[in-house]
């Protein structure tokens, strides 16, 4: 029985690609065949045209084949361990991007809306500071690799706590 | 052999992505397989020293102490800048 079977799996979807994503495809994949998927909450990032007060022309993903995908993965049991999701799924793109470009899909599926938002949040929090991608920008005056953000690691703390 | 992996802005400043290093019988701590790749590179190598760079080891992020065995790969990279 499909139902069944679907109980019995961890549906945690990662991929990194160059391709672009569509959304209404990743949303489908967290939700159709689970009848118990009550929300489904999603998460996309774009490249932005302006970051320290420079214009940004293009921006350019790297990622590390192999401890990426290991890295995600640990987020998203981590996830699993607090609240109850049906699935979750991660897009995260690599190679060079324009503004207005999508970067990253994060999507999880849950019976209710407040696990779903959480940990949506808490998966893509958790994305920016432990899973390894390094961000070049290209602006008038050349290329640069961005530094990681005190604001990031910040974003983790709200997680630290017991809810 | 240890197969060491450079990523991001510790690649571009080393010149290269990937490296092999005979591996001691005993293995080797991180902090030796850094000190003689930074000579290694001469000026380049500097980028090594750097104290927020990370180092994993099969894909665990390790610390400076950790023991390298042959066979090993090894990874070097800046703080990380997804999403």
């Amino acid at each position: 029985m499909l139902q069944e079977h679907r109980l019995n799996e961890v549906r945690d979807r990662i991929k990194i690609q160059t391709d672009d994503f569509d959304i209404n495809t990743e949303v489908e994949r967290l939700y159709r065949g689970d009848l118990s998927v009550g929300a489904v909450v999603s998460f996309v990032g774009l490249v932005r045209d302006i970051n320290d007060n420079d214009v940004v022309s293009s921006l350019t993903l790297e990622h590390y084949p192999g401890m990426t995908e290991k890295s995600i993965a640990k987020i998203l049991a981590a996830a699993r361990q607090r609240w109850q999701l049906c699935a979750t799924n991660v897009v995260h793109r690599v190679g060079t991007l324009q503004p207005q470009d999508q970067i990253v899909y994060v999507g999880v599926a849950s019976p209710h809306r407040g696990e779903a938002f959480a940990a949506c949040e808490f998966v893509m929090d958790y994305l920016k500071t432990n899973a390894q991608f390094w961000k070049k920008e290209v602006t008038a005056d050349g290329s640069r690799w961005l530094e990681s953000r005190v604001a990031d690691k910040d974003a983790l703390k709200r997680w630290e706590s017991p809810d | 052999m240890i197969n060491i992996v450079y990523f991001a802005r510790v690649k571009e400043e080393l010149g290269i992505a990937a490296e092999e290093i005979e591996c001691p019988v005993d293995g080797m701590p991180v902090r030796d397989l850094l000190l003689r790749l930074a000579a290694q590179h001469g000026d380049k190598g500097a980028v090594l020293q750097e104290n927020n760079i990370v180092v994993a080891i099969n894909h665990q992020v390790a610390d400076s102490s950790a023991i390298i065995r042959d066979q090993d790969e090894v990874a070097f990279y800046p703080p990380v800048t997804g999403g």
